[in-house]
């Protein structure tokens, strides 16, 4: 039992370290299936991007990946902080774009994390239980 | 408990002041880091934290002249000051005025300092209560901050605090953050301080810093080094949210108790101080809120149910009905009393104290979390909490006795003047859980935020102002000071490390 787990799970982490390498390589043309979304389905925020036509220079632009200013995503998704706000206005029990505390000032990335899990920054206080894309 | 805390506390007894020393226990390097070869940023002042304190001295530093950029290690501005209540103390205030409230820079003194039991640094408790007035005028008319409630506060003499009009600190934050960048003031945020920078004589130069830092990932971001040709000024606030550090103080104060403060509230920076030669004070008083609810996450709404109703509603413990502490008593005094019943404490008020007293959208906001909830009895208020009824309709009917003749010989709570006694339903009631709130030490410093050092001396270069710096308030906070203490000593600080040396 026991060595057959351990070589399974030696199998599993290099197939994850070569894909690793190989999608920081900028080798895969396409979306790579995230681990735990076997049918295919991207997982990451990044990857529902990329699906559609939007790659890392469409946010990073040419520089070295780091952080994206809110001003590039606002660009696609609503104009400004305020008009976002608008669009989400009816959402329960907030509205998570016009929080009392940082309102429009509030950096998208905060949340809405591209290469890892999604964040409801709000739940460090409160109970909204926001599903965050 | 001997090893590294203690010794870094103390890193001045191993001499060499501000070389780059080696890595001593748990991979921290004990000391600051030497100047570099090149720095990648120069300013004339650096802050390190984008709260009340930290801004407010970015404010003042850019009016006397100096360049100025401020960090903070979040993705988020504000610290705690964003996500707080907004509750300004400052007697002789305007509302007071209008309200025929007696009130002076004295009694509010004497009041922080009952609490604080006489361990607040006198100089820097009077800064507080004889500036306050004046810094609550400058945030509203220069910074363009909205007051518009007069409350009490728990262990206050008299209504001195002024709130703002949304009920939270991010309308004073907000708009200081403007006022810093509208003067010219930098703001980074994910940029993290891991050092300060000294020179062989101890003296401050800079900051050691990683840019790109993602909280809470301690391997990101990438080190750079920044100038301040002129002063640093640390207002990273209090470290109520680091267990481990609030355990080396305060062993009692274990991860099971929450915390009613934003996520970044460690202490990384209080502790660079320190290896750098800031001392510190008074760590172990550590401040739990008596006014947060366990049926919510966090500072969550209740507080400001709970704390507009004491002095007109009562509060009791459920295994007796009857009530067991002042209301009114300061936090620490009303926590303690709480944690020593081992289970959550009952508040309610009626419907003529909640109308009256407490901002209906707080209301309505704290109800919907559940935190609070609505009866139209009091028989229906006990058995929903499992409190045995008969003995608590009479502590209820002993409680408006004591109304009636505005005096409570069981417990002296202050009872208001315009308190009546609870009758009126619906009933309000909430449970209360105390949550660890504000660290009163931090790093000494003088009445002109001078951080002191263990040679008794100030460390040239180094302010300090906020929840980060020690001694205001001794062994207890009052509520609504903290927001008085961050922008008076802010300014201070922020105008003296501008000044040319």
């Amino acid at each position: 039992m026991e060595p057959i787990r351990l070589r399974r799970c030696l199998i599993v982490a290099i197939v994850a370290v070569v894909a690793t390498a190989l999608a920081a390589w900028g080798w895969a043309g396409q979306a790579v299936p995230a681990p735990g979304a076997p049918d295919g389905k991207p997982a990451s925020a990044a990857d529902r991007h990329k699906a559609k036509g939007v790659g890392c220079e469409g946010c990073h632009g040419k520089d070295e990946p780091a952080f994206v200013p809110s001003e590039r995503c606002l660009a696609c998704h609503g104009g400004t902080a305020a008009a976002l706000a608008q669009k989400t206005a009816a959402t329960e029990p907030e509205n998570p774009h016009a929080s009392p505390h940082w309102g429009g000032r509030m950096g998208c990335d905060t949340c809405h994390r591209q290469h890892e899990q999604a964040v409801d920054w709000c739940s460090h206080c409160h109970s909204f239980n926001f599903r965050v894309p | 408990m001997d090893g590294g805390i203690g010794k870094m506390g103390r890193r001045r007894f191993l001499g060499a002041g501000g070389a780059a020393l080696a890595a001593v226990g748990g991979g921290l390097a004990l000391g600051s880091a030497a100047e570099p070869e090149k720095w990648d940023e120069t300013y004339d002042v650096l802050v390190v934290g984008t709260g009340f304190a930290g801004l407010s001295a970015a404010v003042e530093a850019r009016n006397a002249g100096a360049t100025v950029l401020v960090i903070d290690k979040m993705p988020v501005y504000g610290g705690n000051s964003v996500v707080n209540g907004g509750d300004f103390a400052a007697p002789g205030n305007s509302f007071q005025k209008e309200a025929g409230i007696e009130d002076s820079p004295d009694l509010m003194l004497k009041d922080m300092l009952k609490a604080g039991l006489g361990l607040n640094h006198p100089e820097l408790a009077r800064t507080v209560a004889e500036r306050a007035n004046e810094n609550l005028e400058w945030a509203r008319d220069y910074i363009g901050a909205e007051f518009t409630r007069l409350n009490f506060h728990g262990g206050h003499s008299v209504k001195r605090s002024v709130q703002t009009v949304n009920q939270s600190g991010s309308e004073l934050v907000n708009k200081l953050l403007g006022k810093a960048q509208e003067l010219g003031a930098e703001v980074v945020l994910r940029t993290k301080m891991d050092d300060l920078v000294t020179d062989a004589s101890g003296a401050v130069l800079g900051l050691k810093v990683r840019r790109g830092y993602k909280w809470p990932d301690e391997a990101s971001g990438k080190a750079a080094f920044f100038r301040a040709r002129r002063g640093v000024v640390l207002a990273s606030g209090g470290f109520s949210r680091d267990t481990a550090l609030r355990m080396v103080h305060d062993p009692r104060l274990t991860d099971e108790f929450g915390s009613t403060n934003h996520p970044g509230a460690t202490g990384e920076a209080l502790l660079a101080a320190c290896r750098a030669g800031a001392m510190d004070v008074q760590m172990d008083w550590i401040q739990l809120g008596p006014w947060t609810s366990p049926d919510e996450p966090g500072f969550g709404y209740t507080p400001q149910v709970c704390e507009r109703i004491v002095g007109y509603g009562l509060m009791v413990d459920p295994a007796t009905g009857k009530r067991f502490f002042k209301e009114t008593g300061n936090r620490k005094e009303r926590a303690d009393a709480i944690i020593a019943l081992g289970h959550p404490a009952v508040i309610l008020g009626d419907a003529a104290a909640v109308g009256s007293q407490v901002v209906p959208l707080g209301l309505q906001k704290a109800m919907e979390t559940g935190a609070v909830r609505k009866f139209d009895s009091l028989q229906g208020l006990a058995q929903a909490y499992g409190i045995a009824v008969e003995p608590f309709l009479a502590e209820v009917a002993r409680w408006n006795g004591f109304v009636e003749k505005k005096h409570d010989p069981d417990f002296d709570c202050m009872i208001f003047p315009d308190a009546r006694p609870t009758a009126t339903p619906p009933f309000y009631a909430m449970r209360l859980w105390p949550r660890v709130h504000h660290t009163m030490g931090g790093l000494v410093i003088d009445k002109e935020a001078r951080v002191v050092g263990f040679g008794m001396k100030p460390v040239a270069g180094l302010y300090a102002a906020g929840e980060v710096a020690g001694g205001v308030h001794g062994a207890v906070r009052l509520g609504s000071v903290a927001m008085a203490d961050c922008v008076i000593f802010g300014r201070i600080a922020g105008r003296n490390a501008a000044r040319i040396a």
